[in-house]
């Protein structure tokens, strides 16, 4: 009884049975004509009996025919849609972050249904450990940052000139990673709605290298934007902020001379921004790996940064519902091509 | 000066307090909308500081009480990020200036003190003076001196801003948002460098220099160190 029950309750045995039945359907009807051909009947009547036996058999036939077309078309159909709106919401849930977000759960008696629910469950986990970092996280900094201060205030107070400077250097360091950190792990969390609007890509990024110029020109590194104007649905300062990084990391890493460039391209929904520099690059094998926290190459040690400005990048595209790709160049120089994408924006919002 | 600051969040409110007070100034409290309205309206002050999620009545609701009564405090909005999706929309239901927490106290200081000195100049100035720094407005032109000052549009917005914000600290965040239009904590020193280039061509070659670093804060243009 236990064992029908389970077998019932399995979307895959649903099919199984399904076919079962009617198989076994089949086998009632070839044991009436059996017990037609042994009764006597075709001996003593024959061309009557036949007849009447062809029309049942092709009757029965048809009719078993449509039974299986129909019962299948139906359990597949059911069982598929089913499968593709938990495909749906987790592909949703995936892209948005949102975890206060749940799977339909249809019934409540077979294994769909109690995968549905075991995955709620799991999300649910997720969704309360999610607030429990996030509100750890906040606490963090409130908690440390008047302490910090303090700690600010009291260095300041230091009457040699030289140890004061470092201090408050390493002081400033350290406050800069947990500020970091910080923005990520907000940013990740997806818990601060973006303050969207719509911004031309290409007047971001020549705003960005408007305020790079300086820097740039003293490395003497040539930049130039190149491109279509391309409106996109952003958090125009968030955007801006990754968008420096970007910058700063192209010619912090480029050596004085060497050019820098920025193309923006807008091709159907997808709205695709590179950023080229003139570096050492990074080998194919560690570009993911940098977009992990704290993960620097070792040769990159000596140059200042704290191993946090493209993953603060990626968490800012991702929260936008875009990507983030390293890449060398294709023209078979030295040099990091760093690609991004955002969705080209649908209208005004 | 004399300061209110109405928010709910103890912790915040007890934070801002008393820096505020370290830093020599008055300063009254309210934990709630309807406490901090009446207090905004019974009493003087020379800003406000309050945050945009209140109890009773909201951030906004006394901002448009005071404002309708013709009360124009200056006021600094708090707010996390996410209480408003447009930025402008706080200022531009007339609050004088915006910050998000968690924010720095030299920040909110060095924002507080803008605000209360900005009121007293007013906007028609057509000449910007230090000392001996001139800035014509209206030819835009920039004397150190009788020696000539040749600024990019860029420099002259950043110098024009520090002279209207003379003997004031102004941090980096506050440069960005005025001068580049754009709200973000700048982690690299990329504000350092254009207020090195703008030192190279305003105090370069004399003795008596006019922008100054403040430690930990960000800068002051002022006569004196």
């Amino acid at each position: 009884m236990t064992l029908l029950r389970k077998l019932l309750r399995s979307s895959s045995y649903q099919m199984g049975a399904l076919f079962a039945v009617l198989i076994l359907l089949g086998l009632l009807f070839a044991a009436h004509l059996f017990f037609v051909a042994f009764d006597g009947s075709l001996l003593r009547d024959p061309a009557t009996a036949l007849q009447r036996e062809l029309w049942l058999v092709g009757g029965a036939l048809v009719l078993v025919l449509l039974l299986i077309f129909a019962l299948s078309y139906g359990v597949t159909y059911y069982v598929a849609t089913r499968f593709e709106r938990m495909a749906e919401t987790t592909e949703r849930i995936i892209r948005t972050g949102n975890l206060a977000e749940r799977l339909p759960v249809d019934s409540s008696w077979d294994d769909l249904s109690k995968v549905s629910a075991l995955l709620n469950s799991m999300l649910e986990e997720l969704e309360l450990r999610v607030d429990g970092i996030k509100a750890v996280s906040d606490n963090i900094a409130h908690d440390l940052r008047t302490p910090l201060t303090r700690l600010r205030a009291s260095i300041e107070e230091q009457t040699d000139g030289a140890v004061r400077d470092q201090l408050l250097g390493e002081l400033d360091d350290t406050l800069a990673i947990f500020r970091s950190l910080l923005r990520i792990s907000a940013i990740e969390a997806g818990k601060q709605p973006l303050a969207l609007a719509e911004v031309d890509l290409r007047d971001l990024l020549r705003d960005a290298t408007e305020l790079y110029e300086p820097v740039l020109a003293e490395k003497n590194q040539p930049l130039s934007v190149a491109g279509d104007p391309c409106l996109v649905a952003a958090d125009r300062d968030l955007l801006f902020q990754g968008i420096v990084n970007l910058i700063d990391n192209a010619s912090k890493f480029t050596a004085p001379g060497g050019a820098i460039d920025v193309h923006v391209a807008c091709r159907g929904d997808t709205a695709t921004v590179t950023v080229c520099d003139e570096g050492p690059g990074i080998p194919e094998h560690r570009r993911a790996q940098v977009l992990e926290r704290f993960q620097r190459l070792d040769d990159s040690r000596s140059e200042p940064g704290n191993g946090l400005g493209l993953p603060l990048v990626a968490a800012i595209l991702r929260r936008h519902g875009g990507t983030l790709k390293l890449k060398g160049r294709n023209d078979g120089q030295t040099g990091l091509c760093v690609e991004f994408t955002l969705p080209v924006s649908a209208g005004v919002s | 000066m004399r300061y209110l600051v109405v928010e709910d969040d103890e912790k915040v409110l007890r934070y801002v307090e008393k820096g505020l007070r370290e830093a020599g100034h008055q300063v009254d409290t309210a934990a709630n909308g309807k406490d901090g309205l009446f207090l905004a309206t019974s009493e003087t002050y020379d800003a406000l500081v309050m945050d945009w999620m209140l109890p009773d009545i909201d951030g906004i609701g006394i901002l448009h009480a005071l404002r309708a009564s013709g009360n124009a405090v200056p006021i600094l909005m708090l707010s996390a990020r996410g209480e408003v999706t447009d930025r402008v929309k706080g200022l531009r239901s007339g609050a004088d200036d915006y910050l998000v927490k968690p924010f720095a106290f030299e920040e909110l200081l060095a924002r507080l003190e803008v605000l209360t000195l900005r009121r007293g100049s007013a906007d028609t100035q057509t000449t910007l003076q230090c000392r001996d720094l001139h800035m014509d407005l209206l030819s835009r032109r920039v004397n150190r001196g009788d020696q000539s000052i040749d600024l990019n549009p860029r420099e002259f917005a950043l110098l024009e801003y520090l002279l209207r914000n003379q003997n004031q600290v102004v941090t980096r965040t506050m440069l960005l948002e005025n001068v580049w239009d754009y709200h973000f904590d700048p982690q690299t020193n990329i504000i350092d460098v254009h207020i090195s280039r703008l030192r190279q061509k305003i105090d370069k070659d004399h003795d008596h220099a006019l922008i100054h670093t403040v430690r930990g804060a960000g800068y002051r243009l002022s006569e004196s160190s």
